[in-house]
């Protein structure tokens, strides 16, 4: 029955969906909206932006190759020292430091990758942390070059293509990093969906038998890891430029974990699970900002243990319960697709 | 010379420490392939529950000591039993992020709870003093941690080879179907085993306080180091673990030592170097 | 490629693929002992034994997963005895797997998708769609349809039967158009109501693929081989046609027993 009706590539049974901008438009309404809504918090609304760049990077790693890293603030902190210091001593354009930042993201990727990504589990995983470990304290040692302790700053970004100054509002900053992000968004979108992308989800399923099928597994999860990479790079570039300091916890084992917290919170797997969980964490963390840095912290820690109890696949499960007992209710049968 | 044999005596200290504390990880691991983030929770509340009994309780020393490991490894059979054991089957990466999500709970809770500066332990007369060994002069404190560390392996490996629970421990490591096939209560050797862990690394953070203070961010200063010493080492193998915990303990003796300004940048390279090149352990069979 | 194959006029007796003093052993335990074994174009041979005679070492060992300590393995007249797992799959040498490990979380489709952009080397198209590849979803389509599960193309493969699971492993295998395949207890777990699909797919396995069948069902051997190489403790113990086999009293001592 199906077969005569639908298109010839849904009856061959793809879940991916189509290359029309959609979900960007969308984005960009909302973010519109809340621009004009919020006006007063374009900062907050900028670093959320930020976040989400960052969680897709992951949910790159995660959602769709099964890389579980702890150490993704490492290329993100890497990016924003990049993109300061390229500010500061080289030039101040911020598409030129995003370039920068991105390459530079991507180049430790690259070089770790080479190194960890034949390890598996708990070994990867140390590796990770311990790659984070150690970019905080060359960041650190270097407190000549970074500031060390107090941060780096005294650089001012160029207007935005020569014409959009950085203003005090964050007006520019805002509206530069939510382009960035729908930009980014858009390329995931096409290459999660991509041949290269359905190969990052075969190593996410059964890395073995990618490889029994021929696949070159550690070179697909190389290239993923340095285009994760070159994303975090690029979100600690934004934060670079727009707050316009960079401290060494852009690259802690918090900003690691925190940032696994938001993908997990939203769901991994899915690029708009990355987005759902990051808004929701950060506006938690908004409005808890009275709350003392312990007291946040035992929040997350709470949350962490919720999800991995009672929501293993994070928040889209809720969306995706209740679309399955909509579909139930107008008698919609076999519903086994919902990914 | 004399700087040589600093580091040697120094690592061996540092590195029995490592042992005392992370043994316990490298046997749930072992046991039931869970990765642990949080153990070194065990190891900072055993040195508060220690400094509390002392020195608000007034306890003496010794009992002191003994009430506070077994108050550890007592409040950790619940955590095993209605927490952990619930991701045991689950992913790697759900155990991951449930013990994360211990570490933050309990950094923050002892945070509120002790404030957020290093709590001394209180340590007797007799363990105050320094011993002169003509070449170098070691804290007392020192060779507690060195005679405690070596009863800790002597004691763990005749438990390990000599007694019944050791032989269904050794078993489960080997294969969990076939031991839980053979009549063992796997479940209840993993709760022990978790137990004894937990115990020995709330051992560990008290004698060792004076080379890894008690405050509130120890689990997570302190993860990587105790994470490494199981990939070292090699997870479920004792005498593994042992090799893997001095060879930690001298490499980072060693860089405090020889590039004081470079250390924790030297030790992360070593570990990233060693875990790389021999990501199965240092006597880890080769990837399947 | 498949041209090339068609001309056996040009050297009929070519071995397509050979496994030369194979051995494996792990300290003083031998698990594999001076193994030979020949496969020409078309060849259709069975390898049996008990169950501990090695049969699991030796795919393994074939397909690169373990190192061998002595012996060559060639494959199209090259040495392919240090080549990595996924390179000897590139160039031919395909194994199917006992339990199946299929994609389970992905559709019908996207897993022998995934078969065909490796046979075709396009999988390294980052930015363009699925839909856009070129020739990506006709192939796909013929062999949904060569192994009639057409209709299952949508769903994904933890909800299919099992003997349907077997079928797309046996379609993700044949997407990757082998020279040699090794088939290894293809009907292994597939109740007798669908065991006849295993039975028609496996019989309609393309005339030129040589293929080597691991496997247990002594019924599906029989109808399939006409070699058959039996091993025993890590050596090949007898060789033969199905008939020579059957009759041959040390094989039904030590093997066939009194199950048969």
């Amino acid at each position: 029955m199906t077969q005569t009706t639908v298109k010839p590539s849904l009856a061959l049974g793809t879940l991916h969906t189509g290359r029309l901008p959609i979900p960007e438009l969308i984005a960009l309404v909302v973010g519109l909206g809340c621009f004009f809504a919020f006006p007063s918090n374009l900062g907050f609304m900028t670093e959320i932006v930020i976040m989400i760049l960052l969680v897709l990077s992951l949910d790159l790693l995660l959602g769709y190759t099964g890389i579980a890293s702890l150490g993704q603030a490492a290329m993100f902190g890497g990016g924003a020292y990049c993109a300061g210091l390229f500010a500061l001593h080289i030039h101040n354009d911020p598409l030129l430091g995003l370039i920068m930042a991105a390459l530079f993201g991507g180049l430790m990727a690259g070089v770790s990758g080479l190194l960890f990504l034949r390890a598996h589990g708990l070994s990867f995983i140390i590796l990770t942390i311990a790659f984070g470990s150690l970019t905080f304290a060359v960041a650190n040692q270097l407190n000549w070059l970074t500031g060390g302790d107090d941060g780096l700053y005294g650089y001012i970004m160029a207007p935005l293509f020569g014409a959009f100054e950085f203003d005090f509002f964050g007006r520019t900053g805002f509206l530069y990093s939510l382009g960035i992000l729908l930009v980014v968004f858009y390329g995931l979108r096409r290459l999660v969906n991509s041949p290269f992308g359905l190969s990052a989800q075969g190593i996410r399923e059964d890395r073995q038998r990618m490889t029994s099928l021929g696949f070159p597994v550690y070179r697909v999860m190389l290239m993923i890891y340095i285009i994760a990479g070159a994303i975090a790079g690029i979100a600690g570039a934004l934060s670079a430029q727009t707050i316009q300091v960079v401290g060494l916890q852009s690259l802690s084992f918090t900003m690691s974990a925190e940032a696994l917290v938001m993908l997990i919170l939203g769901g991994t797997g899915r690029l708009y699970g990355a987005v759902i969980g990051t808004v929701v964490f950060m506006v938690v963390h908004h409005y808890a900002a009275d709350l003392d840095p312990s007291t946040w912290m035992l929040v997350i820690g709470l949350m962490l243990i919720a999800v991995v109890l009672f929501l293993p696949k994070g928040m889209v499960q809720l969306v995706d319960m209740t679309r399955n007992k909509v579909s139930r209710l107008n008698g919609g049968a076999g519903h086994d697709n919902s990914k | 010379m004399g700087t040589l044999i600093n580091i040697l005596i120094d690592g061996v200290v540092y590195g029995l420490l490592l042992f005392m504390i992370a043994v316990g990880l490298t046997i749930t691991m072992g046991l039931m392939r869970f990765i642990n983030l949080a153990h070194g929770v065990f190891a900072m509340l055993g040195g508060y529950a220690a400094i509390w009994l002392i020195r608000q309780m007034g306890l003496p020393w010794l009992p002191g000591v003994i009430i506070a490991v077994l108050a550890i490894a007592a409040i950790s059979v619940p955590l095993e039993r209605w927490l952990v054991s619930r991701v045991y089957q689950r992913p790697p990466l759900d155990q991951v992020l449930l013990t994360i999500g211990i570490v933050f709970c309990m950094v923050a809770i002892s945070g509120l709870v002790f404030g957020t500066r290093v709590s001394s332990m209180p340590f007797p007369e007799f363990l105050s003093g320094s011993l002169d060994l003509g070449f170098k002069v070691l804290p007392a404190q020192r060779i507690l941690v060195v005679s405690v560390g070596v009863a800790s392996f002597v004691g763990l490996w005749l438990l390990l080879e000599k007694t019944r629970f050791g032989i269904q421990l050794r078993a489960t490591v080997d294969n969990v179907q076939t031991a839980s096939a053979m009549g063992i209560n796997t479940r209840r050797v993993a709760t022990l085993a978790f137990a004894l862990g937990a115990g020995m690394a709330a051992l560990g953070g008290i004698v060792g306080s004076a080379l890894m203070p008690i405050e509130p961010y120890y689990p997570l200063t302190y993860m990587v180091l105790f994470l490494a010493v199981v990939a070292v080492g090699g997870q479920g193998n004792l005498t593994g673990t042992l090799v893997g915990a001095l060879l930690l303990g001298m490499i980072d003796t060693a860089t405090k030592y020889l590039a004081p300004q470079l250390s924790s940048i030297l030790f992360f390279v070593a570990i990233i170097v060693i875990i790389s090149l021999r990501p199965n352990g240092l006597f880890g069979r080769a990837a399947v | 490629m498949t041209t090339l194959n068609e001309q056996p006029a040009v050297t009929p007796t070519a071995s397509r693929f050979s496994v030369q003093g194979l051995s494996k052993r792990f300290g003083n335990l031998v698990v594999a002992d001076d193994i030979h074994i020949d496969l020409t174009p078309g060849a259709r041979m069975a390898l049996i034994g008990p169950n501990g005679a090695g049969k699991s070492t030796f795919v393994n060992l074939v397909t690169g997963l373990l190192t061998p300590s002595s012996g060559r393995i060639v494959l199209d007249g090259e040495d392919i005895t240090t080549m990595s797992a996924s390179r000897r799959v590139r160039n031919g040498l395909v194994r199917s797997f006992q339990v199946t490990r299929l994609f389970r979380e992905l559709t019908v489709a996207d897993n022998i998708r995934l078969a065909v952009l490796q046979e075709r080397q396009q999988y390294m198209r980052l930015f363009s769609g699925l839909a856009n590849t070129p020739g990506l979803d006709e192939e796909v389509q013929r062999i949904l349809n060569e192994l009639n599960i057409r209709d299952r193309a949508s769903s994904l493969v933890h909800n299919l039967a099992y003997g349907e699971q077997r079928l797309v492993e046996i379609a993700l295998v044949l997407a990757l158009k082998p020279k040699v395949l090794l088939l290894d207890e293809p009907a292994a777990g597939v109740p007798d109501s669908e065991s006849d699909l295993i039975l028609e797919a496996v019989g309609n396995l393309p005339k030129d693929l040589a293929v080597l069948l691991i496997e247990h069902d002594m019924d599906l051997v029989f109808s399939f081989a006409e070699q058959i190489a039996v091993l025993v403790n890590g050596a090949v113990m007898a060789t033969g046609t199905p008939q020579e086999i059957a009759h041959n009293e040390t094989v039904r001592n030590i093997y066939l027993g009194k199950g048969h």
